[in-house]
């Protein structure tokens, strides 16, 4: 049966090689083909500027503003996910907005609707506490380091290098990794073929 | 309102805002508008969080509210306003334009009322410790730069009815003027087209007083205030712009002063403009060359601050030469770009550069003594020049400017409806370009040159063979850039019997290409969030108060490195999240 039926066939361009070859592409194409990756510039003075004043005003949001809604209230002795009160807890930062509620704020009613009015705190209520004051010099800083600008290349290219084989591997050699502390060898103690002479280190006693 | 930018928007209110409001929020942006008790069928969050974080979203006009009477209560609708929420990625770069646009203080105040998201005037003083009526200079100062703020509206004063959607407003205002018309015997049809035209005009009166001038500040007799001897001294050394500013305010017999009262914010819509202006240049020195990209620039400064706001696209400005040069700052060399047809040999173009920058200067130098004999003669000569440069902007392909008419050396307009279109066809070419080659944006441009076009026609002209086309154009498809229609020839729409046509259509093209940005700056940002969370526990333990700041004593070394490195992945994905964000600027020309 020839392709096309009689006459007119209108192959688009192709020879009838070219359309034997593409017919006979079977499998299929790779999920992540190959690429080019391109590398991204190097950071610029105004650009440098303009993340950190980003990440200011949103430090600054998640820190001290009362904006920041939470959905469990701060007790006074802090309690972890566990249930239990911890001693290191007490070097745990504590938020200035935890206690914030939009009321200190002294925001107009005129802009918010009748049904909002009661957040914004009772007219004539508690006084607001006083607030830091800013100091205009000091409130932004415009400096810039050489070094914010260099690019970490080579720093930051070898550790993505070196993580991708050791994904590969077992996961077991992952834990390698830590050689500097006292638990290196003794990670992943599970407890085959001890004998009780192998018994090296705490058992379990890594903290997580 | 694409599925990918509310997750974007999302995602980023989470980031500033915490959970409860970016739950809020993500209600109000896939299910619409509805008032409080459907919200809290929608969600799991107590009734006192869900009215903090309405109100918290609302103070930066995140959220808009209509209260409306139905069946004799009064319900209030609540809706999202995905704009100003995806704004919250553009928080920094508005502080850095206020930085370079007037100076440093001002940026702080630019920074304080980001924070706060609407801010009074009085609000503002105190929490830098001054007031408004202090007369030291740092109180004197303050007040200065807020002046300036608002007078170029980059704080913009807001009313209580800014937080109404525009919809409603005009409903409302449609309901009171057919109150008014009930008791008049007109037909139906002619009411309606009244009270239509009456809307339309008291909303276009409503706009241009937000715009006025004097919008926010309050005039005081100059002579009520002590006024320092330092006034003098800035008066000299700040730019051009400012200085016209203090010429205003000393010509009148009166002082412009901030309102206490009024309330302010951010006006995004101005910073959008000077980007796009940015952009422009950026332009124009790639097709043309740098010095007259910076004539552009200064051109485009003087427009800016002509025009208080933001111009909507429909407006056309007008500037003359003679204005140029006035404002034109004096030492920027501006001649010696331009090759003098000559006998004599020119000698390399940097020498050249330096030997007329040095004679300038001399010229310059010999001028200041006899200046006022000579300064017609100066400022002629500088016009010249200057028209070279607008004349060379005005000739090529991208119509930067055009010549309209004769008075003052020459009228330039500038059409930024035209010059956005311009802009965003020049930018999809370019990405096309990096994306597929130079092949297919040739082809692109062929198509849209000849409307809708044959395959088969196509290779002819361009000069290919088609089965080097059909990938090229197949992968431009995927991308959007491309159409494909069918015009069939027998009635059965056979494939061998029909035509395919591919043709362009910027429209679809460009909203696809915003669609795929969106995507990918909240990929960034999941990412970032991921990347956090990965290392939670190092960050909790880095932010424990007898380690803050101390890192190097009590931190490991590997515990730095990583630290580290989660650093310069944050710095790196909003690197490339903003600027990804200059390109939906221009895409999306709020």
């Amino acid at each position: 049966m020839r392709r096309g039926g009689r006459g007119n066939v209108n192959l688009g361009g192709m020879t009838w090689q070219e359309v034997l070859e593409f017919n006979a592409r079977t499998g299929p194409t790779k999920l992540y083909p190959d690429r080019d990756l391109p590398i991204q510039r190097s950071i610029r003075p105004h650009e440098l500027l303009e993340i950190r004043f980003f990440n200011e005003i949103r430090n600054s949001f998640i820190q001290e503003s009362a904006f920041y809604v939470r959905k469990e209230k701060a007790n006074a002795v802090p309690i972890n996910d566990d249930g239990l009160v911890r001693y290191s807890d007490r070097n745990k930062p504590k938020r200035k907005n935890e206690n914030l509620r939009l009321s200190d704020l002294d925001l107009d009613p005129k802009f918010f609707p009748e049904e909002l009015r009661k957040t914004l705190g009772a007219e004539g209520g508690i006084k607001k506490r006083a607030r830091r004051k800013l100091d205009m010099k000091t409130f932004i800083d415009f400096t810039i380091n050489t070094e914010d600008l260099k690019d970490d290349a080579p720093e930051t290219a070898n550790p993505t290098n070196e993580e991708v084989p050791e994904e590969v591997e077992d996961e077991d050699e992952d834990f390698g990794d830590d050689d500097d502390n006292d638990y290196g060898e003794n990670y992943f103690d599970n407890g085959e073929g001890d004998d009780f002479e192998d018994y090296e280190g705490e058992d379990g006693g890594v903290l997580d | 309102m694409s599925q990918y930018a509310v997750g974007l928007c999302e995602i980023l209110v989470d980031e500033f805002f915490g959970e409860c409001c970016s739950e809020i929020a993500s209600i109000l942006l896939r299910h619409g508008r509805m008032n409080l008790s459907m919200l809290l069928k929608r969600t799991n969050l107590p009734a006192p969080k869900i009215r903090q974080a309405l109100a918290s979203l609302m103070q930066h006009h995140m959220v808009s509210f209509v209260t409306a009477i139905e069946q004799l209560r009064e319900v209030t609708y609540y809706e999202a306003q995905w704009q100003e929420m995806y704004n919250l990625i553009r928080k920094g770069k508005d502080v850095y334009s206020v930085s370079l646009k007037l100076n440093q203080e001002t940026a702080s105040i630019a920074k304080y009322v980001s924070t706060q998201g609407r801010a009074r005037v009085q609000d503002v003083y105190s929490a830098f410790g001054k007031s408004p009526d202090g007369t030291d200079e740092e109180s004197r100062m303050l007040q200065q730069n807020i002046t300036d703020l608002i007078y170029l509206k980059y704080l913009v004063v807001v009313q209580p009815r800014h937080l109404i959607p525009v919809g409603d407003q005009e409903m409302q205002l449609r309901i009171k003027f057919l109150e008014q018309r009930k008791s008049e015997n007109v037909s139906e049809i002619k009411k309606n087209r009244e009270v239509n035209d009456s809307v339309a005009l008291e909303m276009a009166r409503l706009q241009s007083s937000d715009m006025a001038e004097n919008q926010g500040l309050i005039r005081k007799p100059k002579d009520s205030i002590p006024r320092p001897a330092k006034r003098k001294r800035r008066n000299a050394t700040t730019s051009s712009m400012t200085g016209d500013l203090n010429e205003i305010l000393d010509d009148e017999n009166s002082i412009l002063l901030p309102d206490p009262a009024a309330h302010v914010r951010v006006n995004r819509a101005k910073f959008s403009f000077l980007a796009r202006n940015q952009r422009l240049v950026y332009w124009a020195e790639r097709r043309i060359g740098k010095t007259t990209a910076i004539v552009y620039s200064h051109l485009l400064a003087i427009l800016e601050s002509k025009f208080v706001g933001s111009p909507s696209p429909a407006t056309v400005l007008t500037i003359t030469t003679m204005e140029l040069t006035r404002n034109f700052p004096k030492d920027i060399d501006i001649e010696s770009c331009f090759a003098k047809s000559s006998n004599v040999r020119k000698p390399p173009a940097k020498a050249a550069l330096d030997q007329l920058d040095e004679l300038e200067m001399e010229e310059q130098e010999e001028e200041d003594e006899d200046y006022e004999e000579n300064i017609d003669d100066e400022s002629n000569s500088k016009s010249k020049v200057l028209v070279q440069h607008l004349e060379l902007l005005a000739d090529t392909a991208l119509k930067f400017i055009t010549r309209v008419g004769n008075r003052g050396m020459g009228e330039w307009k500038i059409d930024f409806a035209y010059l956005t279109n311009m802009l965003r066809a020049v930018e999809f070419e370019n990405i096309l370009d990096e994306k597929l080659g130079d092949r297919a944006t040739r082809l692109l441009r062929i198509i849209k040159d000849k409307g809708k076009i044959e395959e088969k026609q196509l290779a002819n002209m361009a000069l290919l063979r088609q089965k080097d086309l059909r990938t090229v154009l197949q992968s431009m498809a995927e991308m959007g850039a491309l159409e494909l229609q069918e015009v069939p020839r027998s009635s059965d729409r056979a494939p061998s019997k029909t035509f395919y046509l591919w043709f362009h259509r910027s429209e679809r093209a460009y909203s696809i290409f915003l669609d795929q940005l969106y995507e990918v700056i909240a990929k960034m940002f999941h990412r970032l969030r991921d990347e956090r969370a990965q290392r939670s526990q190092l960050i909790d333990k880095a932010e424990r108060i007898d380690i803050k700041g101390k890192e190097e004593e009590y931190l490991q070394k590997f515990e730095q490195a990583e630290l580290k490195r989660l650093r310069s992945y944050e710095e790196k994905l909003l690197l490339q999240a903003s600027r990804l964000d200059e390109l939906i600027l221009i895409f999306r020309d709020e």
